[in-house]
């Protein structure tokens, strides 16, 4: 075809047998052979029966029933498993708020050195000083992009930054004995990680509306604002993909109640090299490592979340802390009153470590210049098909585009759904759907700036052809996906009937 | 400097004029332009480097902690030098698994889907339970998750933790329940054998079991001892219309008997011994498995299987009206996406070893970790610090200076165990020694003789 389009989703489409399916008793994969010399090994059974004696009663008669596969049989397995998987290395991947960029491999490399991976967290700090330097220089880098004081690197993922940012605001007041201040105002636009991690830390949530165009304004906060008011949670850019541009006003109003300002930093990557956070206002902020900082997102995680506060408040994070000694060694140092901890170590060390390398990668000027072409692919994308498709809101966008499939499915019958679904026959992962919750049909598209000119334009093409069948072959719609994996799932059934284990299976069977 | 970026000049003059616009600074007009930060100000964050440059910076850090690294290591306290089977980093590090995310879009995401749904499957197996959900951060955060799940369940505000627990999973505990407005009471178990009494519920005030929402215990507990009364706690609990909690070492299945089958609610722990290397503590894995009843307020995600329209098996991620993304402020977790990947390298783990190798696994490290023991008593450096049944790890009481044993091991090309006082300063004698199936018999004499030696010149 002239336009690059092919129909193929790139997946294979056998199914693949569950682990239990393929078990055979007494199959053995990977095995462990008799110790060299033990003494309790020469003859295992008696010298293990000797040994363990006492305990027998604590024992089980046998152990859990597992499948059993050869090695060859689990290689094959998870070998097919990964080629029914959609991922950044095989194609586009748009899906807005998760900025779905290029994972660089030379950062794997440098996280997968034995000296990191092999390092037990209680290690004596002075036999691991190198990983320490590593993690010093990591929150001096993110001090010197959000502009911040203090970064915590504890949290595992973007969602415990967030309630670790929410323990610093809620420390901040009870040290001034301001103990009524249970109030976290959240604009409508807002993730819902927001609500759920204020609700989390034990706050009330207030939901503030966002204007007409979109964006939260001043005024609206100035009224919400009050000796109830803990803080207020912002993303800037917000989820409909534009720049709070009345950012100082809303984060003067809270102060000027005696809140405090969060950034969520779901959205950093439209701003990095940019504008600051520190800058804006915002008092304490959270960074999504696996987004702004490229590391792999893993089909869902480890990611890392990154907590920086401005000065005065760095006593309240979560500690232990790396600090920087006289004699230019480093040491763990608690912090002075520590809202407490979020993880049984330091959390996810070699997540921190790729975003590290990331960073040094690029440096200053290359993160600038990341953030600007995050921000030119997105705006590209959207002029290039808001003549069919309706801008969520009006004016320029930063690092996503929202759109409204709202007039399409009033004319066609057809959602955003479907449209998502075509794209995958495609061989394109959808944008994110329906959010964000204040856009009729949303439609998600984050670019990010790793993907070239000749990707987006294809992708264009796709969702103009889409737009064509919509009004001339809707069926090809409402049937797709017909070249993934599998057609659309009954979701309904599965919340039904819960089948979660292999063991729940047959329960499950008698139905239909 | 970075191949990141495929745009080349032609390129962005083509889209900015696709856009109206001279240049990229252009597409920022809408930021206040006192707020934007010149180019010089990020001439701290550097200048750019190459991956020549790059692996040259990372190395020379490693180099300052080979040693540490790369010592026959006897530190355990929830983190273990267990093996992980070559295939498990092979498996894992295919980018089809690396470079995806949550799978929203069930259609592109069998693989992650169906490999959730059998380590769901999986961790059920090992904990004795019915359910699992997908993954949490950590051990210590899925205790907490367990603890809001309790409260929530119940209606009641206080928890009652062993004092043998985790002293970094106690913290985090406390962190989560002093927002959450519960009350932590701590049991002591029996100072002998360093394990929890069934009739340990007495030592609480009558108010606080009427206010009882979760016993909590961990097992191998913070002493190494398997917790042998699980079944007599589950029935106090349930008596007094609370749950109970186990905190499970994974590693410990290929052996013990399951507290599932001895009546917990709900098992936690630490995967990263099944599957990750300990990676200076993370990532780890999270899990946490319940009786089916809990199933609505569980945590994070939970994969379902189902059939798409044409009747073939399909898995998606199912009872989503818990999560944040739909339930806002009233979901049962702020949790959204977990440890997919290293919850994969278990699944691959477990389906390498199977219920065999699993076993081999548990029995190596257990006979291990009693000659380590027994040596270790006769260097006349310890004595026994409890009398209760270890698995892997074991609690000893020092007559010499630990620290300097330390040194020696260190240089010996062996790490010690933990000085207990680094944790729990009210200890500052014991040492806590763990024994995986990666020790030799070896590296187990020479730790014996350095501290008989050091005995010896210390006169203990």
């Amino acid at each position: 075809m002239m336009d690059g389009l092919t129909i193929d989703s790139g997946l294979r489409r056998e199914p693949v047998s569950q682990l239990n399916e393929a078990s055979v008793p007494g199959r053995r994969g990977w095995r462990l052979g008799a110790a060299p010399g033990a003494p309790h090994d020469r003859d295992e059974e008696t010298g293990f029966l000797e040994a363990a004696a006492p305990d027998r009663g604590l024992f089980a008669d046998r152990p859990p029933a597992l499948p059993e596969l050869s090695e060859l049989d689990v290689v094959r397995h998870f070998t097919r498993l990964s080629a029914l998987n959609y991922a950044v290395d095989g194609g586009f991947y748009p899906l807005g708020s998760c900025t779905m960029k290029y994972s660089p491999r030379i950062n794997e490399n440098c996280a997968a050195l034995e000296a990191f991976t092999e390092l037990h967290p209680l290690t004596d700090p002075a036999d691991c000083q190198g990983l320490l330097a590593l993690f010093h220089e990591l929150e001096s880098k993110l001090n010197l992009l959000l502009g911040y004081q203090r970064f915590s690197l504890q949290p595992a993922a973007g969602a415990q930054g967030e309630f670790v940012g929410l323990l610093v605001i809620r420390a901040y007041h009870e040290d001034r004995d301001d103990h009524e201040r249970r109030e976290i105002l959240i604009p409508d636009s807002a993730h819902g990680t927001n609500p759920a991690s204020a609700a989390a830390a034990g706050f009330d949530v207030v939901v503030l509306p966002s204007d007409a165009d979109g964006r939260l304004r001043a005024g609206t906060v100035r009224r919400a604002a009050g000796p109830r008011t803990a803080g207020l949670m912002l993303t800037n850019p917000n989820t409909l993909g534009l720049f709070e541009h009345e950012v100082r006003e809303i984060a003067a109003a809270v102060h000027e109640a005696g809140g405090l300002v969060y950034y969520d930093g779901a959205n950093a990557n439209a701003i990095i090299g940019r504008v600051r956070p520190g800058d804006m206002g915002f008092d304490v902020c959270h960074l999504n490592l696996h987004k702004t900082f490229s590391t792999p997102h893993g089909g869902g995680g480890p990611g890392a979340g990154p907590v920086g506060v401005r000065a005065g408040l760095e006593q309240f994070l979560p500690g232990p802390l790396v600090v920087r000694r006289s004699d230019g060694s480093f040491a763990w140092e608690e912090p002075a009153q520590s809202a407490g901890p979020v993880h049984a170590w330091y959390g996810n060390s070699l997540v921190l470590l790729k975003a590290l390398a990331y960073i040094r990668t690029l440096g200053g000027a290359g993160c600038r210049e990341a953030s600007g072409m995050a921000v030119l692919n997105a705006n590209y994308v959207l002029r290039s098909l808001d003549d069919l498709w309706e801008p969520a809101k009006p004016g320029p966008v930063m690092h996503e585009a929202v759109l409204t499939g709202k007039p399409l499915r009033d004319r066609t019958g057809l959602g955003t759904l479907d449209v998502a679904k075509r794209l995958i026959d495609y061989g394109f992962h959808p944008p994110t759907m329906y959010f964000p919750l204040i856009v009729p049909e949303a439609l998600m598209i984050e670019p990010t700036e790793t993907e070239s000119r000749e990707t987006l334009d294809r992708f264009v093409a796709a969702m103009r052809r889409i737009h064509a069948e919509m009004l001339d072959e809707p069926d090809l719609l409402r049937q797709a996906p017909q070249h993934a994996a599998i057609g659309r799932p009954d979701e309904a059934r599965a919340a039904r009937r819960p089948v979660l284990t292999w063991m729940q299976q047959e329960r499950a069977e008698p139905e239909i | 400097m970075s191949g990141y970026i495929p745009h080349t000049e032609a390129d962005v003059r083509i889209m900015l004029e696709r856009l109206g616009l001279k240049d990229v600074d252009e597409l920022f007009a809408e930021i206040p332009p006192e707020l934007k930060i010149a180019s010089e100000e990020l001439d701290a964050v550097g200048s750019g480097c190459d991956e020549l440059d790059l692996l040259r910076h990372f190395r020379a850090a490693a180099a300052r902690n080979r040693e540490a690294a790369e010592a026959a290591s006897f530190l355990g306290a929830g983190c273990y030098d267990h093996h992980v089977p070559a295939a498990v980093d092979q498996l894992a590090g295919r980018s089809e698994f690396l470079t995806s995310y949550t799978p929203y879009q069930a259609e592109l995401s069998q693989g992650t889907l169906q490999a959730i749904f059998e380590f769901q499957s999986q961790i059920a197996l090992i904990t004795g339970m019915e359910i699992a959900n997908a993954s949490l951060y950590d051990g210590a955060s899925a205790l907490a998750e367990a603890m809001l799940l309790a409260a929530a369940e119940t209606r009641r505000h206080t928890v009652a933790l062993s004092d043998n627990l985790h002293p970094r999973y106690r913290a985090v505990l406390e962190t989560y329940a002093a927002v959450r407005g519960l009350t932590l009471r701590t049991l002591q178990s029996d100072a002998g054998t360093r394990q929890l009494e069934a009739t340990a519920l007495a030592q609480l005030s009558a108010e606080d079991r009427g206010d009882l929402a979760l016993v909590v215990l961990q097992s191998p507990n913070f002493s190494g001892v398997i917790e042998n009364q699980i079944r007599g706690l589950a029935a106090a609990c349930h008596e007094e219309k609370s749950l109970l909690a186990v905190s499970w070492d994974p590693v410990a299945a290929g052996l013990y008997r399951l507290p599932g089958d001895d009546g917990a609610d709900i098992v936690t722990g630490e995967g990263q011994g099944i599957g990750t290397r300990r990676s200076f503590g993370g990532p780890g894995l999270g899990f946490m498995a319940a009786r089916q009843k809990l199933l609505r307020r569980l945590p994070g995600r939970i994969v379902g299987e189902t059939v798409d329209g044409s009747g073939r098996r399909a898995y998606v991620l199912t009872i989503q009206a818990r999560e944040q993304h739909i339930r806002r402020e009233r979901a049962t977790s702020n949790i959204c996406t977990n440890q997919a990947l290293i919850a994969l390298r278990s699944t691959i783990h477990l389906a390498l070893l199977g219920p065999q190798g699993l076993e081999e696994v548990a029995r190596r490290s257990y006979l291990l970790a009693h000659h380590a023991h027994e040596r270790l008593l006769e260097s006349g450096a310890f004595s026994a610090e409890n009398q209760g049944p270890f698995f892997k790890e074991f609690r000893l009481r020092a007559h010499i200076d630990t620290a300097e044993l330390n040194r020696r091991l260190l240089a010996a090309g062996i790490q010690g165990g933990l000085r207990l006082g680094r944790l729990l300063p009210q200890y500052p004698d014991d040492y806590l020694v763990a024994v995986t199936e990666r020790r030799t018999l070896e590296e187990i004499n020479c730790f014996a003789r350095l501290a008989a030696e050091l005995a010896g010149e210390e006169g203990a």
